[in-house]
Formats: structure tokens, C-alpha cells, sequence
């Protein structure tokens, strides 16, 4: 009977593989779901419902609210920042690019694609910060009330997520470029669309919530 | 404090500070309808949330392991 099993590799010391019915002592089981992308699948679960968790607190703040946003508060930039979202689906597309170029092991062109990736997720938050400074400027602080704080909870959490993107990308294209390459990239890339395409999906939904609602 | 004595209180202590602290999280005495309405919401999404992940999970799992049986050239 076919099932899971514990496989030894050397590359992998557990890993969670098909193995075809026979005992893990007999031929190795042939991987059905690499570690890494078991792992992210996983993480990525949970940051669901981290997102879940912070929309639902801004939802029911909201119903809460006698006005909103309050009228002495200055309105969200929906303009500019429906331009920063085109700018992060860009990314996105960018990424499936740099995964296709990945599974046919196209080294250089996989780079040349997170490159762009990771520029264009550097130019949303770079987008993001400058207009969190005008804000901030014009009052609209963290403890200018729950309009602040869940305005700043929320997307600088999401902020956050995609700077952790940028950087993981950044260190996955200097590893892969470094002169002693980086064995079994395709699958590290994997993890990283992963992850990219999570918080690309994230943002739209926020975006509407947050600034067009 | 003995382990039963302790067992023993700690349900009326919680109590009592949840009351003290306002920190009750269902108590919505005097919020409007519309802000009991998104809170049943959110709550209903969040119970159900988890369970959606795991069967969505369960289900890619089963994709994944279906796709290798079928790879394997002595099951194929």
C-alpha cells in the first residue's frame, strides 16, 4: 500500500516522500513534496489566518466608529496607491517568470527575472514610505486613534511580509549568482514564489478594505 | 497553595478580572447591531477558517502524493 514514509537522502535527511508501498530500509521513495515547499505551504497557513485575524480587529473597530475615517483625519492616497498595486501584481508576474525559467534550469534568466522582482517589491515600499511620511505629517500617527492604529497594524504589517520578501529574494539572487552556485535553487526559488505570490495576494484585498471601503 | 485549592479558584478569579477589566470579549452591552453583526461574522470566518486550510491542505497533499504514484514507473 502506498503511503508516507521517512526517506533517508543525503541532501534531505527526512523528507516527506511517496514510497510506493515499500519499507523505508528498501529503494528510496520518490519525493512528492519537497521540504521546503511542505514547510512554506504550512507558514503560509498560518500567516492566513495572522491577516485574518488583524482584518476581522478592523472590521469590527470599523463598526464600531461613529465616522470613518474620522472627519479631522486625512483621506488614504487611493490613487497612488492603486498605482503602487499595479506595481506589486508586476512583481508577481515577474516571479511566475522567474519559477518558469527555474523548472527548465535556466540559471540566468531565473536571475534576471528576481531581479525585477525584487526591484519592483523595493519600489512598493519605497511608494509605501514615502507616503506614510506625508501622512504621519498630516496627523495621522499610530496614536491618533483606531483609524491610526489599525491603518498602520494592518498594512504596516504587510509591509513588513514584503520586506521579508525583498530580503529573502535579494539573498536567494547573490547565492545563485555567487561563484560556488547554489545547489538545488529551482526548489529554493520555489519557496520564495511561494511566499511572493502570498503576500502579492494579500495586498489587493487589504487595499480594498482599507483605502477604497 | 495546593494544586486543587489553585484549580479550584482560578476559574472565579478569571472571572472576576475579565469583569473588572472589561475584557470580556463577547460582552457587546450597548454596541450597535452593526458592530454584533461583524463581530458574528469575523467570528463565524475565523471558526471556519482553519478547517478550510486543512482540507485545502489535505487535499493538495493527496494531489501531490497522486502525482508521484503515477510518476512511479513499478506502480504505473
Amino acid at each position: 500500500m502506498a503511503g508516507l514514509a521517512a526517506v533517508s537522502r543525503p541532501d534531505r535527511p527526512i523528507g516527506l516522500a511517496y514510497s510506493g508501498g515499500r519499507p523505508p530500509g528498501g529503494r528510496r521513495g520518490r519525493q512528492a513534496v519537497e521540504n521546503g515547499v511542505l514547510a512554506m505551504v504550512v507558514f503560509l497557513a498560518t500567516e492566513t489566518m495572522l491577516f485574518a485575524g488583524l482584518i476581522s480587529a478592523y472590521l469590527v473597530l470599523r463598526a464600531g466608529a461613529a465616522a470613518w475615517p474620522p472627519p479631522d483625519q486625512p483621506r488614504l492616497p487611493i490613487a497612488i496607491t492603486a498605482l503602487n498595486t499595479l506595481v506589486l501584481l508586476a512583481s508577481a508576474y515577474a516571479m511566475q517568470r522567474a519559477a518558469g525559467a527555474a523548472r527548465v534550469r535556466r540559471r540566468s534568466e531565473a536571475a534576471g527575472w528576481l531581479a525585477t522582482t525584487a526591484a519592483l517589491g523595493a519600489a512598493f515600499l519605497l511608494v509605501q514610505g514615502v507616503e506614510w511620511i506625508r501622512l504621519v505629517r498630516h496627523g495621522l500617527g499610530v496614536a491618533a486613534g483606531p483609524y491610526g492604529a489599525t491603518f498602520y497594524t494592518l498594512i504596516g504589517c504587510h509591509g513588513l511580509h514584503v520586506l521579508a520578501a525583498v530580503l529573502t529574494v535579494t539573498v536567494l539572487l547573490a547565492r545563485m549568482l555567487a561563484p560556488a552556485g547554489l545547489p538545488r535553487w529551482p526548489t529554493r526559488l520555489e519557496v520564495c514564489r511561494l511566499y511572493w505570490h502570498f503576500v502579492v495576494v494579500v495586498w489587493p484585498v487589504l487595499y480594498v478594505l482599507v483605502y477604497l471601503r | 497553595m495546593t494544586p486543587a485549592a489553585r484549580t479550584a479558584l482560578t476559574p472565579p478569579i478569571v472571572l472576576l478580572a475579565a469583569g473588572a477589566a472589561e475584557a470580556c470579549p463577547v460582552c457587546f452591552a450597548g454596541t450597535s447591531p452593526k458592530v454584533l453583526a461583524t463581530y458574528w461574522l469575523t467570528a463565524v470566518v475565523l471558526s471556519l477558517l482553519p478547517l478550510v486550510l486543512a482540507g485545502s491542505f489535505a487535499l493538495w497533499l493527496r494531489g501531490r502524493f497522486r502525482e508521484a504514484a503515477a510518476g512511479d514507473p513499478e506502480l504505473g
